[in-house]
């Protein structure tokens, strides 16, 4: 069988830096392959290259060789990351996955047979419907199906995926999955896609690993997946960390039967009907539950950010006083709230983006703990080495750090001024699997050595089975324990 | 680093300000610097001694009360003095005839003595017995405010360069501003100690009509001052008239000069524009964070009032306002006042917003989690956060204030006659056909709105 795709040592370079070197391979027709890495490791470059879309700032160095010696944009298409964006919201979804025909000079009479016939093979069931409505009428994982149709619609024999699941749920990325799997063995498609997540890793034939641009292990996807002594795939395996529970588990915080409605334009919502939880110190917790079931209402209403409807928090000290947390006046409770800290959603959000991070990092200690700057300055680089980033990143401004690293500073931000209750809501959204298991271990670590209640808040099953001592799922605005298992 | 079109704006912006400053120095009827002698002044010295002694004389030989005799005698010191400043005289000699003259003081039998001491001051005046005046005529005739104009001539510079840089001085910004105000006081001090009231009498006028005779002189670059008539030359079109001192811009129609007039107007109508912007900012941006921050009742009530404010034609409301305020404030800084009062509305509506945006943000609540207070997080963060969409929309709305004063000037409402500013200047011209009076203040409008457009609009620190 001839190769469809042939790389030879295969580099991309830029003014400043090479992003990519050493890649060979090649792919015979029929065959899958998933590029793997965390962020910033090339994959996306690799991608471009493949498909012939590099910057003119990015030299290519080596060679791609097709078979099929037609322009790339007649032989190869591409599936971009973004499925809401990269569809026009005022276009029908017919008109849509027929817009590349224009350019391969189909006749219009010929336009909705064949958009069709690609929303079909996409993998939808009604095509001549669905050609009919408009992005926003459809779920993300639709979405993902049009992207697919409209880059099927051309008949490509080779088609690249950049991060297809990322947006997805698990069952509509199985379903994607499925339809790749059915393309390749029926139309004899050979597809790359460059993802994080497992399934796809799985999915795939061949596994390509790359590591700072350069290609790491390259072979079957069962052998690679198999291979623990590669950061990401020991990442993925991990299920569980190693733990040091505490002798004593002292009660720090805890919320009885708390109920909460938002009133909104008149009407009505019930967010929480008698929501209970403790945290403990030396403790991670986890809260889970499908989006919109009130998690962030729960966590607002634990920090003293919003006031319950109903039912009380409390508090204790560390002298073990015990504070009716929800029903103080701000002004007696903001003594207490230097024990409380929070890291929230997005790594970008959590830091001002024109503060230094150094900065960042001080300053609750200088205007809560009085702290000298010299002593605050210490105590941070100490922090830092902690988490173990490196100290040059101290003078940088949060948008020029990695995703792990924003997270590692929030997290170091919070916990310098030694807080007993942390909450962490959806830390490692925005992570790859490899920053989110080291966060994780750090994470495990700062609670062992000291001994602060944390409440974790997820949507990420992996995440929360690794850390977790105690699961909670939020549901119907009650709180109930799920086993530690959860898949 | 820094976009060019904005260095570019940034430079053009601060020259236009510096000529606007410096234009005394540029563009005036005084010599910048003159080494002259004051004829006229020391003839009229001479002539009044003359009369004083003669008076004392007669009220001598009247023999009238000793009362007549004294005054006419303080009046005769106060005359020789007058006349001993204006001569060359060596200061030996001076001195000697002030002991002398204190000698007789009060002693009538000792008239002749007087007289005879007098005479030499008295003699046919020349020249080299006329006292020399050295310094700068140009400085001895501004004003206080001309001269604060010019201390404050490094500050732009260095504001110019900075924002042509597209970054303020790293560190001590505080020893920087504290440096440059202090260097503007101490600039503007001893320029006035410069100043020597007596040179003023030395321009164009009285050194052409043989009053003022000078030995050494530097002419400004443009020898007409901005209120210097000549009616012999009113309309005329620039190039159709060359003498040593021609109009480069042409004249209006009582023969002013038309360049001296626009560098001179050039400063109020810049200063209109800048104060109007910081005065705009200042104001939306405080009244913008405090409904952002504050909500409830305040905030509903100020959105409604700004839009009320919104809502009332501006020529029309500033019409209204400025025919009641009328000669009672200084009026340039009324129009400045007037328009941004009217301007700070879209800042605070802006500041408002992004407030609210700023307050919701996960950083602010991790902040507010911990208990940091709330002053600070104001202070150090939803302040700082607002301020470049705020500093932006004021940059804009300077811009239009220079349109705005440039139409209510036109109109005749914005400045007192003699002042010129753009807009007035392009009134003046009364009539298309005199381009020359139009042309040049309708483009450094033009100008001055597309620099400061182009300053304002500030991409956002990138952030992902």
């Amino acid at each position: 069988m001839t190769p469809v795709l042939q790389l030879n040592n295969v580099g991309v370079a830029r003014a400043d830096a090479t992003v990519l070197r050493g890649v060979s391979l090649q792919l015979d027709q029929g065959q899958s392959l998933a590029i793997v890495g965390c962020s910033g490791a090339g994959k996306s470059t690799l991608l471009r290259a493949i498909a012939d879309l590099l910057d003119p700032a990015e030299t290519l160095a080596g060679s791609v060789i097709r078979a099929d010696t037609r322009p790339s944009w007649q032989v190869i298409g591409v599936v971009f990351q973004e499925p809401l964006a990269s569809l026009d919201p005022l276009w029908t979804i017919g008109r849509l996955v027929a817009e590349p025909l224009r350019s391969l000079g189909v006749p219009r009479a010929q336009w909705h047979a064949r958009s069709v016939r690609a929303l079909e093979i996409a993998g939808f069931a009604n095509a001549e419907h669905i050609a009919q409505l408009h992005p926003h009428e459809l779920s993300g994982g639709m979405r993902q199906r049009v992207l697919l149709a409209v880059a099927l619609v051309r008949e490509p024999k080779i088609l690249v995926l950049d991060e297809p699941t990322s947006a997805l749920d698990a069952q509509a990325a199985s379903g994607l999955l499925d339809d790749l799997e059915r393309l390749r063995r029926d139309q004899g498609l050979t597809w790359i896609a460059a993802t994080h997540a497992f399934a796809v890793a799985q999915a795939a034939q061949r596994v390509l690993v790359l590591e700072d641009g350069r290609p790491v292990s390259v072979g079957a996807s069962a052998d690679v997946l198999a291979d623990r002594s590669l950061p990401l795939v020991e990442a993925w395996h991990a299920r569980t960390l190693p733990r040091t529970p505490p002798e004593t588990s002292t009660l720090v915080l805890e919320a009885l039967d708390v109920h909460l409605q938002h009133e909104s334009h008149g009407r009505r919502l019930q967010v929480l009907r008698g929501a209970s939880l403790q945290l403990y110190a030396g403790r991670i917790t986890a809260l889970v539950g499908a989006s919109g079931c009130g998690k962030t209402s729960l966590v607002r209403v634990l920090l003293g950010l919003q006031s319950p409807s109903s039912g009380a928090v409390l508090y204790r000290d560390e002298h073990g006083v015990r504070h009716e947390w929800s029903r103080m006046r701000e002004a007696d409770r903001r003594p207490l709230r230097r024990a409380f800290g929070a890291v929230f959603q997005d790594p970008r959000g959590s830091l001002d983006p024109r503060q230094y991070v150094l900065e960042s990092i001080c300053e609750p200690m200088i205007v809560l703990d009085n702290l000298s700057v010299q002593a605050a300055l210490t105590r941070a680089l100490d922090l830092l080495r902690a988490v173990g980033l490196k100290p040059v990143l101290q003078s940088h401004l949060p948008h020029e750090m990695s995703g792990g690293e924003r997270a590692r500073i929030a997290l170091c931000r919070a916990v310098a001024i030694q807080p007993r209750v942390l909450v962490l809501d959806e830390p490692t959204a925005a992570l790859d699997p490899l920053a989110r298991y080291e966060f994780a271990r750090l994470v495990r670590r700062l609670v062992d050595e000291r001994g602060m209640a944390l409440l974790l808040v997820a949507h990420d099953p992996a995440l929360v089975e690794l850390l977790a001592d105690e699961i909670l799922e939020l549901k119907d605005g009650r709180c109930r324990p799920l086993p530690l298992s959860l898949s | 680093m820094a976009d060019p079109l904005r260095s570019l704006a940034a430079c053009v912006l601060g020259a236009l300000l510096a000529l606007a400053w410096l234009a005394p120095l540029v563009a005036n009827d005084k010599p910048l610097w003159a080494d002259a002698r004051d004829v006229q002044a020391a003839q009229l010295a001479q002539v009044e001694l003359g009369a004083a002694l003669d008076q004392y004389r007669t009220a001598l030989a009247a023999d009238a009360a000793a009362t007549q005799a004294s005054t006419a005698w303080t009046e005769l010191e106060r005359a020789w003095e007058q006349a001993a400043a204006r001569s060359s005289a060596p200061e030996s000699e001076v001195a000697r005839v002030r002991s002398t003259m204190t000698d007789c003081a009060k002693r009538p039998e000792r008239l002749v003595d007087v007289q005879r001491l007098l005479a030499p001051w008295l003699e046919n005046l020349e020249l080299p017995r006329v006292r020399r005046m050295v310094g700068s005529p140009v400085l001895a005739s501004v004003d206080s405010g001309a001269l604060l104009r010019l201390a404050l001539l490094p500050v732009l510079a260095c504001l110019v360069f900075w924002t042509a840089r597209g970054r303020l001085p790293d560190g001590h910004r505080l020893w920087w501003a504290l440096g440059l105000a202090a260097s503007t006081v101490l600039v503007w001090v001893g320029l006035q100690a410069v100043q020597q009231p007596e040179l003023a009498r030395v321009d164009t006028y009285r050194v052409e009509r043989a009053q003022v005779h000078v030995d050494r002189v530097l002419w400004p670059l443009v020898q007409h001052g901005p209120a210097q008539t000549q009616l012999s030359e009113a309309w005329s079109a620039p190039g159709g008239y060359t003498r040593p001192n021609p109009h480069w811009l042409g004249t209006d129609g009582l023969g002013r000069d038309a360049l001296s007039r626009l560098l001179h107007g050039s400063a109020i109508s810049l200063e209109i524009a800048l104060l109007a912007g910081a005065v705009a900012l200042a104001l939306g941006w405080l009244i913008g964070t405090t409904c952002g921050l504050l909500g409830g009742w305040f905030d509903t009530l100020c959105v409604r009032l700004m839009e009320t404010l919104a809502s009332i034609p501006f020529l029309f409301l500033a019409i209204v306002v400025l025919a009641l305020v009328r000669g009672r404030v200084v009026p340039s800084v009324t129009v400045a006042l007037l328009v941004a009062a009217v301007a700070w509305v879209p800042v605070a509506r802006l500041v408002r917003a992004q407030t609210l945006v700023e307050r919701a943000r996960e950083h602010v609540q991790a902040l507010r989690v911990v208990g940091i207070p709330e002053g600070w997080i104001l202070l150090r963060h939803i302040l700082p956060a607002t301020l470049p969409a705020a500093a932006t929309a004021a940059a804009f709305l300077a811009g239009s204030a220079v349109g705005v004063e440039a139409a209510l000037s036109w109109l005749g409402l914005a400045t007192t006659i003699p002042q010129p500013t753009w807009g007035a200047l392009a009134g003046e011209a009364g009539g298309l056909e005199r381009w020359w009076l139009w042309l040049p203040p309708s483009l450094l409008v033009a100008l001055t709105c597309a620099c400061l457009l182009v300053l304002g609009d500030r991409r956002e620190e990138p952030r992902s």
